[in-house]
């Protein structure tokens, strides 16, 4: 185990440097300069602002400094938030940014991954049943239909018309401002949980080992709960990682129509103001979310099923 | 079996919902929707870069530090500049030394007392080369400014200096009758030395900053909101009479609409949706306000280009050629006038009102006629038609804005137009660098001034995007400055912005509007003559 460990650790290293280097040579091959706007700068201000944000020094030096920077957990200033560092953004010491996000989504998650499991392997159970048709249909059209058209009709029902809800903001983290993004995005994910969980119930059910333990004579609780529902988890569970990764650096629909000062809305404003250090310090820290789960997805895999270690 | 799964189900949903509502601290004391008679909750239509007066420069921080910062000088809901912290000020014959008389019961948040030294200061701050505000270019003209924005001598040496705590003598390079409305600015007020000095950058954050204006920073999450209580120590605290003000960054106007609409929001932020727009003028014409934007949008010909440069009558056949008012009543829609002007009507109280094209008075049929004449004698035709690119930066708006006067261009005159989008930093680098045919451009007032639009024009100057040069135009600016006399000086400059209207350099389109939402028990906004959008909420009151 910790040889595999170990290995997977040598591959995210050289991934994680290959990301660093290739998003902040993308964002230093973008045309113009981060302070160049509408409003002329006199060469004074400018010359003053590209020295504070060390943009007059060469780009490999950059580079390098940035490195360093990251070694000690420091992403950098941002441009457009003057004077504020990419840290505090991202991790401020009060609610906001990563930890909105990482709220939305463990809440969200808490409610999508056990839901979604049981709806589609009950499904799985009763193939071919109304409930099994019921959940394929539903899975079908929240599927298709992306949360920028959920969330819009939501706040229309709930706030606008119906005013049981608040149209958008997180309050104070309470339930009445968190119940629309957590309902948008758990008919986001849960479809994809419960239609993977039941095609692999179904698997699983028709493979020897069960016909096995039927004939036998094994309770069907017995057959489901000791013997199938672990080798129905593994697909689900590769799932999981990048999943939960997307859900913490992705929910920018769903930030952006409930106006949630989280890390999604963070991104798309750097995006639209042009804050490449923002920009840049998200990516890298996605990357390395994404990197994360999917190493602890990797060991959770190998828990399951001893046979992928080799 | 069956009830078993479904106890499952039940149990897990009871477990994560006891989890959210014991997240929830006070979900049970709120009721949604209800409207809170002690908050005043205003959209800003975006986040804060900052919260420092001293560098700040957008839209939506202009209305954050009027509430928190005040300065020597105030004004009214006509943008008209009133005194302030300085109770009354002194002008010297010569028209260069400026004395303001600060009020005796100035303070701080903190209560501690605000006297020159604090001016001195905050003024010295913004012309500092280190601080590298973009608004330093207000104080170009008190004494030793320049050179030390150059970096050439210290801040010290600025011409200000306390006569006592309470005078401050403010010396200018030469007279200048818009001084006073340049300090209605924000990156004029005053700030405490004491806490930039204690918390350096972080002196900002809510329980750091120390205020100057009629609110004081309680709360904010980045994104989130940021929320203002009254300033206790505020010389005029007596005649606030909001408690709090609550400012959402709602950067989608569909967004911020919603809220409204569903009561979470009392003022919203510059406009509302555009396809929307004529039916909220229907379900709420009261509420919707449609006020004249101090503004110009403008497209800029490219005056390097020898085809325009040496070539007037093309300038003026394609300007005539635009239908203003199809496009600002069938395309943009959103309550914008025309303009046949380099200025708007409304700046400075509608004294440069009448500078405009004398066509402008003209028909429709008259103009065509006329346009298709010059454009002949510019020697273009059907057989030899006029090639171009409008440039525009990737947006909606400049989008409908193009091809509109695109296919205007062809219809009254047989212009080739091809339309060309660009990324925002690619399109002000190449209008910079005068890599384009027609640009589109616009501009936003600052303060209530013609100054404010008149480097637009100015040979060499950063902010004209045509790259025109017209010396006469230069010299008559440069006149006006020196002078004192106020009716001569306007004189002067109506010379200066006839000479740039004559030359063409720009097609003016349109002068923009805001729309503004604003709930009925928000009582004392007299949004309709606010051209500069300048918004202070210690004007307001919330009915009972």
């Amino acid at each position: 185990m910790l040889k595999f460990i170990l290995k997977r650790l040598l591959v995210a290293i050289p991934t994680m440097f290959g990301i660093i280097l290739l998003v902040f040579a993308l964002v230093h091959l973008t045309p113009g300069n981060p302070f160049e706007g509408e409003k002329a700068l006199s060469p004074e201000v400018m010359r003053e602002l590209l020295h504070q944000y060390r943009l007059d020094l060469p780009v490999w030096k950059q580079f390098l400094l940035y490195l360093n920077d990251l070694l000690h957990w420091n992403f950098g200033q941002s441009y457009k938030f003057l004077g504020q560092s990419i840290n505090e953004l991202m991790f401020p010491d009060n609610m906001g940014g990563f930890w909105v996000t990482l709220r939305l989504a463990t809440y969200s998650m808490l409610i999508t991954v056990p839901l979604g499991i049981i709806l589609g392997a009950y499904a799985g159970l009763k193939q071919n049943s109304w409930f099994d048709r019921l959940i394929i249909s539903s899975n079908m059209i929240f599927s298709s239909v992306p949360t920028i058209v959920t969330g819009p009709i939501m706040v229309l029902v709930f706030a606008v018309t119906l005013r049981w809800l608040p149209a958008s903001g997180w309050g104070d983290g309470d339930l009445q401002h968190l119940f629309l993004p957590i309902l948008a995005l758990t008919l986001a994910y849960m479809p994809t949980v419960a239609f993977v969980a039941r095609g692999s119930i179904i698997e699983v059910l028709n493979s020897n080992f069960i016909l096995t333990a039927k004939a036998k004579g094994l309770s069907n609780y017995k057959i489901i709960f000791k013997h199938a529902i672990r080798p129905t988890l593994i697909p689900v569970v590769s799932l999981l990682g990048p999943m939960f990764a997307g859900v913490l650096v992705g929910a920018i629909v769903t930030e952006q129509i409930f106006t949630l000062p989280g890390l999604g809305i963070l991104t798309t404003n750097a995006a639209t103001n042009r804050d490449y250090n923002l920009v840049l310090g998200i990516t890298i820290f996605g990357s390395f979310l994404t990197i994360t789960f999917n190493f602890l997805v990797d060991i959770l895999y190998c828990i399951l099923d001893p046979k992928i270690k080799q | 079996m069956k009830i078993k799964k479904i106890s499952w189900l039940i149990l897990l949903n009871s477990i994560v919902l006891a989890i959210l509502c014991a997240c929830s601290d006070n979900a049970k004391n709120k009721k949604i929707n209800d409207v809170q008679r002690d908050i005043l909750r205003v959209d800003l239509g975006s986040e804060v870069p900052s919260l420092d007066p001293t560098i700040s420069e957008d839209t939506s921080s202009l209305r954050l530090m009027y509430d928190l910062f005040a300065g020597l000088v105030d004004f009214d809901q006509k943008n008209v500049p009133i005194p302030g912290m300085a109770s009354s000020w002194d002008i010297s014959t010569n028209g260069k030394t400026y004395t303001f008389h600060l009020r005796p019961d100035l303070k701080f948040s903190d209560g501690s007392v605000i006297t020159t030294k604090d001016f001195i200061y905050s003024w010295q701050r913004l012309v500092d080369p280190k601080t590298a505000s973009p608004y330093n270019f207000l104080l170009s003209n008190i004494v030793n400014a320049d050179a030390i924005m150059k970096g050439k001598v210290d801040k010290t040496a600025l011409g200000i200096s306390a006569v006592d705590s309470y005078t401050l003598e403010v010396r200018l390079v030469h007279p200048d009758t818009a001084f006073i409305s340049y300090l209605t600015m924000p990156n004029l007020m005053v700030i405490s030395q004491k806490a930039i000095e204690k918390y350096g950058a972080q002196w900002t954050k809510p329980e750091n900053i120390v205020t100057s204006g009629a609110y004081v920073l309680k709360e904010h999450i980045v994104n989130g909101y940021i929320l203002a209580e009254r300033n206790p120590y505020y010389y005029l605290a007596n005649d606030v009479k909001i408690p709090k003000v609550r400012y959402l960054p709602y950067v989608d106007t569909n967004i911020a609409l919603s809220n409204y609409k569903a009561d979470n929001l009392d003022i919203n932020g510059q406009t509302v949706p555009v396809d929307q727009y004529k039916k909220l003028k229907r379900e709420y014409p009261k509420q919707l306000h449609t006020v004249k934007w101090e503004s110009i949008d403008y497209y800029d010909f490219n005056m390097t280009l020898p085809k325009f440069a040496n070539n007037l009558k093309l300038r003026k056949a394609l300007s005539m050629a635009v239908d203003r008012d199809v496009l600002t009543k069938e395309v943009l829609q959103a309550g914008q006038t025309a303009l046949y002007s380099v200025v708007t009507p409304t700046i400075e109280n509608a004294k440069y009102a009448n500078i405009n094209y004398d066509w402008a008075k003209w028909s429709r049929k008259k103009q065509i006629e006329e346009a298709r004449k010059l454009y002949k004698e510019a020697g273009y035709g059907i057989n030899n038609p006029l090639e171009l690119t409008i440039s525009y930066n990737t947006n909606d708006r400049a989008k409908k804005m193009a091809l509109a006067v695109a296919s205007m261009w062809k219809d009254v005159l047989g212009v080739d137009t091809k339309i060309q989008n660009q990324e925002w930093k690619t399109f002000l680098q190449a209008r910079h660098k005068a890599d384009f045919d027609i640009a589109r451009d616009g501009w936003v007032a600052d303060y209530n001034s013609v100054t404010s639009y008149t480097p637009l024009y100015q040979c060499g100057n950063g902010q004209n995007n045509s790259h025109y040069c017209n010396m006469q135009y230069n010299q008559l600016l440069d006149q006006a400055i020196g002078v004192q006399d106020i009716k001569k000086q306007q004189q002067l400059y109506r010379k200066a912005l006839t000479v740039a209207l004559n030359d063409y350099a720009t097609i003016p389109l349109c002068q923009a509007t805001y729309q503004r939402l604003v709930k009925p028990y928000v009582k004392g906004y007299h949004v309709d003559g606010n051209y500069l959008d300048h918004v202070q909420s210690k004007w307001f009151s919330l009915s009972k």
